[in-house]
């Protein structure tokens, strides 16, 4: 079945067409709130609110733009919400700096690692990080969605990629201490 | 050995075809959410119907029966005294029963308590509800107080702590920590100040504005409604008179109850106003007692009886018994005093109506106003006297098309989105009833119209 007959069915709340899109995209929507969120449980409950607002609104996807796109902006979307509701990222503001290259050594690191690190970001680090890197908008587009200004949103990620490093650079020197050993 | 990388390009090349599948139940969890946002718009009022007329039948039967169990009390203590005179066993035993009664009175009490129990349960709970919500914000506003608190604190430890390091270089570290700390917690606080409202982003006013577009859809879906309609109808005159002859002006009328059914269209308008109309039968009777009739006399030539007889060759007049009994050249051997005659009229009715929203919420309230058209199809009057009933054929005088100004009021209950109630008190007044010689009779009705309607 194509994705335009899928989606139709969708609008008209087809139960198993809906099982067949949330078993095409759950995946990769899947990975994208575990970047989002700070554990495991939290990703899991942003991409059952996300897919709900998905099958809820989905009379409003007309087809133009890509629909991946647009189910990840759902999801992405639903994480800003909660942090919004929470007031949590008003909460996590620091001294504005330097936007600064950082570079690591490219060695071996394993995704999950990495993921454990983003998900150990405060909140806002993280949500900049996600959006900027991984996600591709630009830093007015996150001023905007995250109601900070471009210089916070640009202060934000030089310190999440900073504390990365510096994560980074501490894991590799403790595995070589424990290689020493 | 190692090539310096970019620390971005590492992230994105590592994420690039990152997926990762999440626990079964979320897609059950999804499930049971989407579907219940179907279901929930009309169980909860099924079931709040359902539960108010619980409610109504558990407060009236409880009600009774403390009617009943108080009743009861009373009647008792005669019981006792006609028993006082046989023996005391007696008595003893009809006080045990006395105890009894009061005890189960008792019981009731104590029902009727647990019924006001279950009904203040729920606001009970919204109540808690609303606590918490009004706790967890005290505690947000707490948090930031300590906050607040808290970063003064340390600048003041940072304060004690410079004082240490001019004396003492050993505590070097834990000066550094707490002057990090301050730094930190002090810009803080700084920036929070800056920290612009949450704007909504671009997919949230999206979603909004087509929100509002489904809303008007939803609108124009429903701008159609048809439904029944039955109407116990009650017919009577403005002012005395008589269409069938001037000279039972006087005469005692009373309407016979009878029922109007028909069908009803609504077309919305725009959120105040809709259009209805429909079509219905309508019977109007009323009858008009102590009239006698006479037949072929030599009255007849001055009568203004508007009644035209089916019997060949029969001229008719109705009197009012009072004036044959007076009136010497007319009075017979028997008479019967409560000779009654009855005037029908069946017509088909197309009421054209505007309907005016006062207020819309699970009960709407509106105002109610237009004109009907009637197309008579029967037309009869008849006799009873000595308890015969005799048609006497139809009278002469009643247009064929006539109308009516409606006014009322109107009351829709919502069962469903679809479905609703509708309660119609309406007081319709005719004009152009009659050809000639009304005899004073200005007609109206007033009929309470109910029915079920479908939106559309």
């Amino acid at each position: 079945m194509g994705l335009k007959k899928l989606i139709n069915k969708c609008k008209q709340k087809d139960r198993k067409a809906q099982s067949e899109i949330y078993q095409l995209y759950a995946g990769k929507l899947f990975a994208l709130s575990l970047k989002y969120s700070r554990n495991y449980q939290e990703a899991q409950d942003n991409l059952q609110n996300g897919f709900i607002t998905i099958f809820n609104k989905i009379e409003q996807y007309n087809f133009k733009g890509s629909f991946e796109g647009w189910l990840k902006r759902i999801v992405i979307n639903t994480v800003l919400q909660t942090y919004r509701e929470n007031n949590v990222l008003n909460l996590i503001t620091e001294e504005i700096i330097d936007e600064v290259e950082i570079e690591v050594d490219d060695e071996q690191v394993s995704l999950d690692f990495l993921l454990k690190l983003i998900q150990e970001l405060p909140n806002r680090y993280r949500l900049v990080f996600n959006l900027y890197v991984l996600d591709e908008y630009s830093h007015r587009e996150i001023a905007n969605m995250l109601g900070i200004s471009e210089g916070t949103s640009k202060s934000n990620l030089s310190r999440a990629r900073v504390i990365l490093r510096d994560k980074i650079e501490l894991s590799k020197s403790s595995i070589k201490k424990n290689e020493a050993f | 050995m190692n090539e310096r990388k970019n620390i971005d390009r590492l992230f994105q090349e590592k994420f690039k075809d990152f997926e990762d599948f999440p626990h079964a139940n979320v897609w059950k969890n999804i499930e049971k959410q989407i579907s219940k946002k179907k279901k929930s718009r009309i169980i909860p009022l099924w079931l709040r119907l359902a539960g108010a007329a619980a409610i109504l039948l558990l407060v009236i039967s409880s009600g009774l029966w403390i009617f009943n169990s108080s009743d009861k009390d009373q009647i008792v203590p005669k019981e006792i005294i006609i028993t006082d005179s046989d023996n005391n066993n007696d008595l003893l035993n009809e006080n045990d029963s006395k105890d009894k009664i009061v005890n189960e009175v008792n019981l009731s009490t104590v029902k009727k308590s647990q019924e006001q129990n279950l009904i203040s349960k729920p606001t009970k709970e919204k109540d808690q509800i609303s606590v918490v919500k009004s706790q967890t914000r005290d505690r947000n506003n707490k948090n930031q107080e300590i906050a607040n608190t808290k970063s003064q604190k340390v600048a003041n430890n940072a304060v004690v702590a410079t004082n240490i390091t001019q004396e003492e270089d050993s505590k070097n570290k834990v000066n550094k920590f707490s002057n990090l700390q301050t730094s930190e917690e002090g810009i803080a606080l700084e920036e929070a100040s800056d920290v612009k409202e949450p704007s909504k982003n671009d997919i949230q006013t999206a979603l909004d504005k087509t929100d509002i577009e489904e809303k008007n859809v939803e609108n124009k879906e429903t701008k159609w409604s048809i439904g029944s309609t039955m109407a116990p109808v009650y017919y009577n005159t403005l002012s005395n008179g008589s269409p069938i002859d001037g000279s039972l002006s006087d005469n005692d009328k009373t309407s016979n109850g009878s029922v109007s059914y028909g069908l009803k269209v609504n077309y919305k308008l725009n959120d105040k106003l809709s259009f209805q109309s429909g079509i219905n039968t309508l019977e109007l009777g009323y009858t008009t007692e102590n009239v006698a009739t006479l037949l072929s006399s030599s009255l007849l030539e001055n009568s203004s009886t508007n009644i035209d007889t089916n019997i060949e060759g029969v001229s008719l007049a109705v009197i009012s018994t009072e004036r044959q009994n007076s009136d010497s050249s007319i009075q017979r051997s028997s008479i019967d005093d409560s000779g009654a005659l009855d005037q029908t009229l069946g017509y088909v009715e197309i009421p054209m109506e505007l309907k005016y929203n006062i207020s819309q919420k699970k009960l709407g309230i509106n105002v109610l106003g237009g004109f009907s058209t009637y197309f008579l199809y029967r037309n009869q009057v008849s006799f009873t006297s000595f308890g015969k009933t005799t048609t006497l054929g139809e009278a002469s005088n009643i247009n064929s098309l006539n109308f009516s100004g409606n006014l009322g009021l109107d009351f829709d209950y919502n069962i469903s989105k679809k479905l609703y109630i509708n309660i119609s008190p309406m007081f319709k007044y005719q004009f152009n009833t009659f050809s000639r010689s009304s005899g004073g009779f200005q007609p109206y009705y007033l009929g309470i119209y109910s029915g079920l309607n479908f939106r559309f």
